[in-house]
């Protein structure tokens, strides 16, 4: 079975991230495919390869970029969240003139159509929000 | 068709905006949409909402006709327990029942609730 996994509250101030990646741990550890990854609203914080978080905390940014590379995993930060809140790829950077980029290299920035292909796709669509 | 929830206030945030642009693609790739307001998500219906700093999410609803998206509903019982009456409320929005709200998520083939 095929699932996207939608991801909606940032890392440190919420759980989310940490329980998608238990659910896609077990889904994919189950024989089934994730079709894509979506991080929205302040989840695309997720795609910060600038945090820094202590060592013996959860690292959401590093974890999910283990999974993707050890699945293909396509993980999808919303394009227009993301440059809300400073997170932003080389290009855009660029574009917009700011000193930096921060997106980590396991994900790349796309749009909410992306979101809506990947549901179109799939079996299941699986949601984390800060309520669970 | 794909529901969207909206339970946080107008103005506390991205939220309502970003619930919004979520039912927004959808409805430009051909997916019909409706969007669901409980808990504190009714607020954001208020008709005597005048943001000074923040966009008008009035101004938002009254363009969704035009972008697909006609079906609006409330839970009348997060009305009630807010003090909040349907002549408070925008038109065009139905008032169902929580149990009536049960029975459009799960008839929904996929929900979202930010």
């Amino acid at each position: 079975m095929k699932a996207t996994i939608v991801v909606y509250s940032a890392p440190i101030t919420s759980r989310a991230p940490f329980h998608a990646l238990e659910f896609a741990r077990a889904w994919l550890a189950a024989g089934h495919q994730i079709e894509r990854v979506f991080f929205y609203a302040d989840a695309v914080l997720t795609g910060a390869a600038s945090a820094a978080p202590p060592r013996d905390e959860f690292d959401a940014h590093q974890q999910w970029e283990l999974l993707a590379c050890e699945h293909d995993l396509d993980l999808v930060v919303c394009i227009a969240a993301a440059l809300r809140r400073g997170v932003i790829n080389n290009d855009e950077a660029k574009r917009f003139q700011r000193p930096a980029y921060n997106l980590g290299n396991a994900y790349r920035l796309g749009g909410l159509g992306e979101l809506v292909e990947a549901t179109l796709m799939s079996d299941r669509t699986v949601s984390f929000g800060r309520h669970i | 068709m794909q529901l969207i929830i909206q339970r946080q206030p107008p103005y506390s945030g991205q939220n309502a905006y970003e619930s919004l642009d979520l039912a927004l693609a959808y409805t430009v790739m051909d997916v019909e949409c409706a969007l669901l307001f409980i808990d504190d998500g009714v607020w954001q219906l208020l008709r005597s909402q005048a943001p000074t700093t923040q966009k008008s999410l009035i101004k938002n609803f009254a363009a969704l006709p035009m972008y697909g998206i006609e079906k609006l509903y409330v839970e009348r019982e997060s009305l009630l327990t807010r003090g909040i009456t349907t002549s408070d409320i925008i038109d065009n929005v139905e008032v169902i029942d929580s149990e009536a709200c049960r029975e459009l998520i799960a008839s929904t083939r996929g929900v979202f609730a930010l």
